[in-house]
C-alpha cells in the first residue's frame, strides 16, 4: 500500500484529500502544522508529500527548505497544495525541489491525475 | 568650495604684501629722516620720534602679526597710532615755519575722518605735488624739502594701504556672507523637503551679500516648455510664490536657451528687453542667470534685481553664476526628494494592495476548494463505494464552506464599505441595555453552549447608535469569545455608565492574546502567530469590522489580555449627556 502524507492545516482541506485517497486505497498520515509534517517525512518516508505552504509554526517554504537539505526530496516527491496562484511562488517553489505545484482550487480529477504522474507504479 | 578658498588666499597675499610694503616704507621714511636730519642737525628730540615710530611700525606690521592676532579693533587702533605718529613726526621736523603744516595738519584730519583713508591719501598726493612746487618755484626756499616731501609720500602709502585694507575687510565680510549664502544655497534641500523653503533659503542667501533689493527664481518646466511659477523675496522679507507666464520672447527664455547669463543695467531704458516678466518686479537693474541642474537639466533663471541703475561687475556675476548652480542643483535635489517620495508612497500602497489581495485570494479559495473538491467526490460516490454518513457529512462540509464563503463575501463587502466610509449608520437614540437585550437570544447561540452571564448597569445612558451595527459588533465580539474559550467556561457580557458614555466589555477565559498582538488583532486577516487551532468558520475580518463601526459612532475599541488567563474587549460609546457635560466642563 502506498503511503501519502498529508500537510495541511485547513481541517476542511485535510478532510477532503485524506478521505479520497484513503478511499482509493491510500495510506494516508496527515499533520496539521510545518513542524509536525517535517518530523513525520523524517520517521516514515512516504511515497509522496501532499504540502500546503501556508501552515501555522513552520512555513510550508521552510519544510520545504528543510526536506531538500535533508536529501529526503530525492526520494519523495512532494506536490505543493496551495492558494498562492502568482507564477513567481510556483518558480520559487519548483527551485526548491518542489515536483508539482496545485493551486487552489482544484478538482479531484486532476489531484489524482497529478499524483498517479509522480507515483506511477503504486498508484 | 574651491572658489572661495582661492579668494582667502587672495585677500591674506594682499594683505600681507600691503603690510610689508608699508612697513619697508616705514623704515625707509625713518632712514631717510636719519640721514637729512643728521646732514641738518637736528635734535636728539626727534630722532626719537622716528626711531619709536620706525620700531613701533614694524613690531605691529610683521606679517605673522598682522595675520593672526591682530582683531580688526586692534588693527584700526594701530592704523590710529600710526597717522598720530606720522603727523608728530612732521609737524615737529618741518617745525612751525614750514608750509608742510599749514598744508596738511588740520585739512587732512577733516577729509580722513570725513571722507574716508582713500581720500586722505589723494589729498597727501595732492599736497606733495603742491608743496613741491611751492619749494621749488617760490621764493622761501627750505633745505627740509626732501625731508617733508618723503612724509608726505609715506603719510601717502600709509593712507593708501589703510584704504585698501578697509577695503579689504569689507570685501572679506562680502565673501563671507557670499560663501554662507552658497552653502545655504547646497545644503538647503538637507534639511527642509520642499521646493518652496528650498527657494526661499537661496534667495535670502542672495539677498544678503549680493546688496540687491530683489532676487527671484523663475521655475522652468522642461516638459512644456514654459516658466511655471516665480518665486520672489524682497529686501523687507517679502517672500511671494505665483504663477507665472512669460511670453516667448521673454528675456528669460533668451537667457535659459542660450545659457548666457545677462546683466541688464537699465531695464526701463532697454528695448531689447521689454516686454518682460521683470518690467512686473520693483527694479530698475537686473543679473540674469540660467539655472541648469546635473543632466544638463534647466530648471530656471535666477534674477537679482536693485532698484538703481547698476552694470554688475566680473566679481559679482561671478558670485550669482556660482548661487545659480547651486540653488538648480538644490532645486533638482528638492525635486527629485518630492518624486522619490511619492513613488515610495504608490510602492507602499501597492504593496499592501498585493498582500491584501493574496490574503483575499487565499481566504477565497479555501472553501471554494473544499466545495468543488466534495461536490466531484460525491459524483463519482457511487464507485467509491462511501457510505451514506461520510456522504452525509460531505454534504454538511459542502454546506458549511458555502456559508463561510458567503460570509467572507458580506465581510468584505461591509468592510469595504465601511472603509470607504460608504456604509450609512442609521442612527438613533438607544439605551444600551435595550440593545444587548436585543442580542441576547443571538449571543447565546453564538457562545455555543458556554455559560454567557449578562452584567449590565441599570442606569445606562442614552447613546445615539446604530442598533443594528452595535448588535454586529456585539455578536462578532461574542463569537470570538466563544471561538477561543473552552467549552463550559464563562463568558461575561457587561456595560456600565462612565463619564461621557457607556463602556461595553466582553471577557472570556480563553487562550488570551500575546501583547504584541494586542493591536495587529484589529487588522484585517490577522491571526495570532502559536494559536492552537485556528478557527475554522472565521473570516479574519470580524474585528476589523467592530473597529470601523465602532470608530463611526465616535467611540473606541480595544483589548486587555493575558495569554492563557483570557482576554477582555472592550469598548466605549459617547452619548449625549456626557457630551454636553464635557461640553460645559470645557
Amino acid at each position: 500500500m502506498s503511503r501519502v502524507l498529508i500537510v495541511e492545516d485547513e481541517p476542511s482541506i485535510l478532510k477532503l484529500l485524506s478521505q479520497n485517497l484513503a478511499l482509493r486505497g491510500w495510506d494516508v498520515v496527515v499533520a496539521t502544522d510545518g513542524q509536525e509534517g517535517l518530523a513525520q517525512a523524517r520517521n516514515m518516508y512516504p511515497d509522496i508529500i501532499m504540502l500546503d505552504l501556508m501552515l501555522p509554526v513552520m512555513s510550508g517554504w521552510e519544510v520545504l527548505k528543510h526536506l531538500a537539505r535533508e536529501e529526503i526530496l530525492t526520494y519523495v516527491p512532494v506536490i505543493v497544495v496551495t492558494a498562492a496562484s502568482r507564477e513567481e511562488d510556483e518558480r520559487r517553489a519548483r527551485g526548491l525541489g518542489a515536483a508539482d505545484y496545485l493551486v487552489k482550487p482544484f478538482t479531484i480529477t486532476e489531484m489524482l491525475s497529478r499524483i498517479s504522474a509522480l507515483v506511477p507504479a503504486r498508484a | 568650495m574651491a572658489v572661495y578658498e582661492q579668494r582667502q588666499f587672495l585677500v591674506n597675499a594682499t594683505d600681507s604684501t600691503v603690510a610689508r610694503l608699508r612697513l619697508g616704507l616705514v623704515v625707509l621714511t625713518g632712514v631717510a629722516l636719519l640721514v637729512t636730519g643728521s646732514a641738518l642737525s637736528v635734535k636728539s628730540f626727534p630722532w626719537a620720534i622716528v626711531i619709536a615710530a620706525a620700531g613701533y611700525a614694524a613690531l605691529h606690521h610683521t606679517p605673522s602679526l598682522h595675520k593672526y592676532h591682530l582683531t580688526n579693533l586692534a588693527r584700526r587702533v594701530a592704523l590710529t597710532l600710526d597717522l598720530a605718529c606720522i603727523t608728530l613726526l612732521v609737524l615737529v621736523t618741518g617745525r612751525s615755519e614750514s608750509p608742510l603744516v599749514a598744508l596738511f595738519m588740520l585739512p587732512l584730519a577733516v577729509v580722513v575722518l570725513q571722507h574716508g583713508a582713500k581720500v586722505g591719501a589723494y589729498y597727501c598726493l595732492g599736497a606733495s605735488v603742491l608743496y613741491g612746487l611751492i619749494v621749488n618755484l617760490g621764493p622761501s626756499y627750505s633745505s627740509a624739502w626732501m625731508v617733508h616731501l618723503g612724509l608726505l609720500w609715506s603719510l601717502f602709502f600709509v593712507l593708501t594701504y589703510v584704504s585698501r585694507a578697509g577695503d579689504s575687510r569689507e570685501g572679506k565680510a562680502r565673501r563671507r556672507d557670499e560663501f554662507s549664502a552658497l552653502q545655504r544655497a547646497a545644503a538647503a534641500p538637507m534639511h527642509m523637503g520642499d521646493i518652496s523653503t528650498v527657494t526661499e533659503a537661496v534667495l535670502a542667501g542672495a539677498l544678503g551679500p549680493s546688496r540687491c533689493c530683489y532676487a527671484a527664481i523663475f521655475l522652468y518646466d522642461e516638459r512644456d516648455a514654459t516658466f511655471t511659477t516665480c518665486y520672489s523675496l524682497r529686501s523687507d522679507g517679502q517672500f511671494k510664490q505665483a504663477p507665472m507666464c512669460a511670453i516667448p520672447s521673454d528675456i528669460l527664455y533668451r537667457v535659459l536657451y542660450s545659457r548666457v547669463p545677462a546683466s541688464i543695467p537699465d531695464l526701463p531704458a532697454t528695448r531689447r528687453s521689454r516686454p518682460s516678466v521683470l518690467h512686473q518686479a520693483p527694479i530698475v537693474s537686473a543679473t540674469l542667470m540660467p539655472m541648469v541642474a546635473p543632466g544638463a537639466r534647466s530648471i530656471g533663471v535666477l534674477c537679482l534685481g536693485r532698484a538703481e541703475s547698476h552694470r554688475a561687475t566680473q566679481h559679482e556675476l561671478r558670485f550669482a553664476n556660482t548661487l545659480a548652480m547651486q540653488a538648480a542643483t538644490a532645486i533638482h535635489t528638492a525635486f527629485l526628494f518630492e518624486e522619490a517620495a511619492a513613488s515610495e508612497a504608490a510602492k507602499e500602497a501597492d504593496k499592501l494592495r498585493t498582500q491584501l489581495l493574496g490574503t483575499v485570494s487565499h481566504e477565497l479559495r479555501t472553501p471554494i476548494t473544499v466545495i468543488q473538491g466534495f461536490a466531484s467526490s460525491l459524483k463519482c460516490a457511487d464507485e467509491l463505494n462511501i457510505s451514506k454518513e461520510m456522504e452525509r457529512d460531505w454534504i454538511d462540509e459542502i454546506e458549511s464552506n458555502a456559508e463561510r464563503l458567503r460570509r467572507l463575501v458580506t465581510d468584505l463587502l461591509d468592510l469595504s464599505r465601511l472603509e470607504a466610509g460608504a456604509l450609512r449608520m442609521i442612527f438613533d437614540w438607544q439605551h444600551m441595555d435595550d440593545v444587548i437585550e436585543e442580542q441576547r437570544g443571538n449571543l447565546e447561540v453564538l457562545a455555543g453552549g458556554r455559560n454567557l452571564i449578562f452584567q449590565v448597569g441599570s442606569s445606562l445612558p442614552l447613546v445615539r447608535c446604530d442598533g443594528e451595527r452595535i448588535g454586529q459588533v456585539l455578536r462578532n465580539l461574542v463569537e470570538n469569545a466563544a471561538k477561543f474559550s473552552p467549552e463550559d467556561s464563562d463568558l461575561v457580557v457587561g456595560a456600565e455608565r462612565t463619564r461621557d458614555g457607556v463602556l461595553v466589555g466582553v471577557l472570556d477565559e480563553g487562550t488570551g492574546i500575546p501583547p504584541d498582538a494586542l493591536e495587529k488583532v484589529f487588522e484585517r486577516f490577522y491571526q495570532v502567530e502559536g494559536m492552537e487551532f485556528r478557527p475554522q468558520h472565521g473570516t479574519g475580518l470580524g474585528l476589523a469590522i467592530c473597529r470601523n463601526i465602532i470608530e463611526a459612532h465616535g467611540g473606541k475599541i480595544w483589548v486587555e489580555s493575558s495569554v492563557g488567563q483570557g482576554s477582555i474587549f472592550y469598548f466605549t460609546l459617547p452619548s449625549a449627556v456626557g457630551r454636553s457635560e464635557a461640553c460645559l466642563a470645557s
